[in-house]
């Protein structure tokens, strides 16, 4: 009997995303949409990870101009709590239309970081602070299960844990703790104080206001606001409207998809 | 022209009621030491610091020579340094410059010339700078992107028409001064004297700009983005680290043109002077 293909080993591979439940967000119900999309277009399968913590944080909701509740502790759980040897992670609200993230599994990396954004309607900072680094964006990123992945994750633990020190040593000037800067720190230190420019590849396509509508035509996406119309390519976009991401409007467009 | 070495490492100290220059090429000599497998190092100093010189001072340099103070204002000892050095093959440096790890591999490149002025400089990401806030006059005039922190000079014609040129340019200051386009410096600064130098005698002798790793992290405000009051060591986290210079979490592994002279510290000697094996 040939054995050999017995023998080799079929790395699992797979998309996860982290959803809690706020007094204001169904994160539950964005994430399987999201998911159900990324799925579909990546062709892998998906998981929908709990919090390992109930805590709460906060962020700035765009869509009613105020900070409301976030569960965004214990990002690094995800290399426990994956089960899957190669992983790709995203946030509830990030939505992929494209197939260039299947491509990454080709290259070597341990962890795979995206590192640079743009937005619709700003120009964003790219560093920590005026006087600090440029951080990455911990939407979407990917690992593998090695000992350098897990040495990352121990890293973060160990960065949102002692987060007040962290923040001076690094001349953040957020007070509220965002794992894009904890990723970035991790990456510094894991990388010998160095800058690190292994990166998911391109800009990350943030939506940063209030949606109406989003529609697919043919290789575009028009996005709708309150005042006017985006056309964009057909990539992959964060989306932060979270009352788009929660209407018909989004539960159409998804199945559309 | 008295060699005594084939290569090394060349300073120059002239103390001011502000600086102890002698203290940060003291430094300097250690760190070399420490750092470098070539690690010869030679200190031009004039009277009035020769008088400065201690017993450890001499222990950390190979070569102490004095020379007759400067009146040329206070960077015109640097073009008798061709002169001057006891090595055929010299990298000149300025006193507050400190290595994390060696360059002598830098030195088969810089055999490509007779003589090799650093281009451009990088801020403390290790990345080229873009400012121009302090190349204004080089702009203005046209002229190459020098820096005189670090430079490479081989005992030939090419090296001393270079110095030759260039004591001219400081000689003549005020003549030359005129005819510069928005020129203000009443007196000659190195890095202005030679990028006019490198022009008269042609850039291509006497720069490398392919080699873009022959420069220096340059720690001025401009360079590294912060305002022109502040200090970086104020502005950034710097460590030290076994040897290794780290300003905002950012290990620096090219040479660290640090600049505020108070930045060496007694927890630097000591390191390096441990390393060196420098009583």
């Amino acid at each position: 009997m040939n054995t050999k293909n017995l023998e080799k080993s079929v790395k699992s591979r797979g998309i996860v995303a982290f959803a809690a439940n706020t007094e204001t967000t169904d994160y539950v119900s964005i994430a399987k949409q999201t998911l159900t999309v990324a799925s579909k277009i990546l062709k892998l399968p998906y998981t929908i990870l709990e919090p390992t913590t109930s805590d709460f944080n906060q962020r700035y909701d765009i869509d009613t101009g105020k900070f409301v509740q976030w569960n965004n502790f214990n990002r690094y759980s995800v290399y426990e709590l994956s089960p899957y040897d190669e992983t790709l992670v995203i946030d509830a609200d990030y939505l992929i239309l494209d197939k260039n993230l299947n491509s990454i599994f080709e290259t070597p990396w341990d962890y795979l970081l995206q590192r640079n954004s743009h937005a619709l309607t700003q120009e964003w900072p790219n560093t920590m602070g005026p006087n600090s680094l440029p951080f990455v964006w911990a939407t979407v990123f990917a690992f593998r299960k090695t000992h350098r992945a897990k040495l990352f994750f121990d890293l973060v633990k160990r960065i949102q844990n002692n987060y007040g020190y962290y923040h001076s040593l690094f001349n953040i000037r957020e007070r509220n703790y965002r794992n894009d800067y904890a990723f970035a720190m991790a990456d510094y230190i894991l990388n010998g104080y160095c800058i690190n420019t292994q990166s998911i590849p391109g800009s990350m396509l943030t939506i940063d206001q209030k949606i109406k509508a989003i529609t697919v035509n043919g290789a575009k996406v028009i996005i709708k606001d309150e005042d006017k119309s985006y056309v964009v390519p057909k990539t992959n976009m964060h989306i932060m409207s979270k009352a788009y991401l929660q209407s018909d409007d989004f539960k159409n467009f998804v199945d559309i998809i | 022209m008295n060699h005594k070495e084939q290569q090394g490492f060349l300073t120059i100290a002239a103390n001011t009621p502000e600086v102890d220059y002698l203290e940060l090429a003291y430094l300097q000599a250690l760190n070399i030491k420490a750092t470098q497998q070539i690690k010869s190092f030679a200190v031009i100093v004039d009277p009035a610091t020769n008088q400065q010189i201690q017993e450890h001072h001499k222990q950390a340099f190979d070569y102490i020579i004095e020379t007759p103070a400067s009146i040329t204002g206070p960077y015109g000892l640097e073009v008798q340094a061709f002169w001057l050095t006891p090595f055929k093959e010299t990298v000149k440096l300025e006193s507050d410059l400190l290595f994390t790890r060696s360059i002598d591999h830098w030195w088969t490149a810089f055999r490509l010339r007779d003589i090799v002025l650093s281009t451009g400089c990088q801020n403390y990401l290790q990345q080229p700078s873009a400012s121009r806030r302090y190349r204004k006059l080089f702009d203005d005039n046209n002229l190459p992107d020098v820096y005189n922190g670090l430079m490479y000079f081989r005992y030939s014609k090419t090296s001393a028409d270079f110095f030759r040129k260039a004591a001219e340019i400081f000689n003549n200051w005020n003549t030359v001064q005129s005819t510069l386009l928005n020129c203000r410096d009443d007196h000659p600064t190195t890095d202005v004297v030679y990028a006019l130098t490198a022009e008269i005698i042609g850039r291509e002798f006497c720069t490398i700009p392919s080699m873009d790793f022959i420069n220096f992290v340059h720690m001025k405000p401009a360079i590294n983005g912060y305002p022109e009051s502040a200090r970086f060591q104020d502005m950034y986290v710097t460590e030290f680290d076994r040897g290794m210079i780290r300003i905002n979490n950012v290990n620096q592994y090219h040479p660290v043109h640090y600049h505020e002279k108070d930045f060496p510290t007694k927890e630097m000697y000591d390191y390096f002077r441990s390393m060196a094996g420098v009583c």
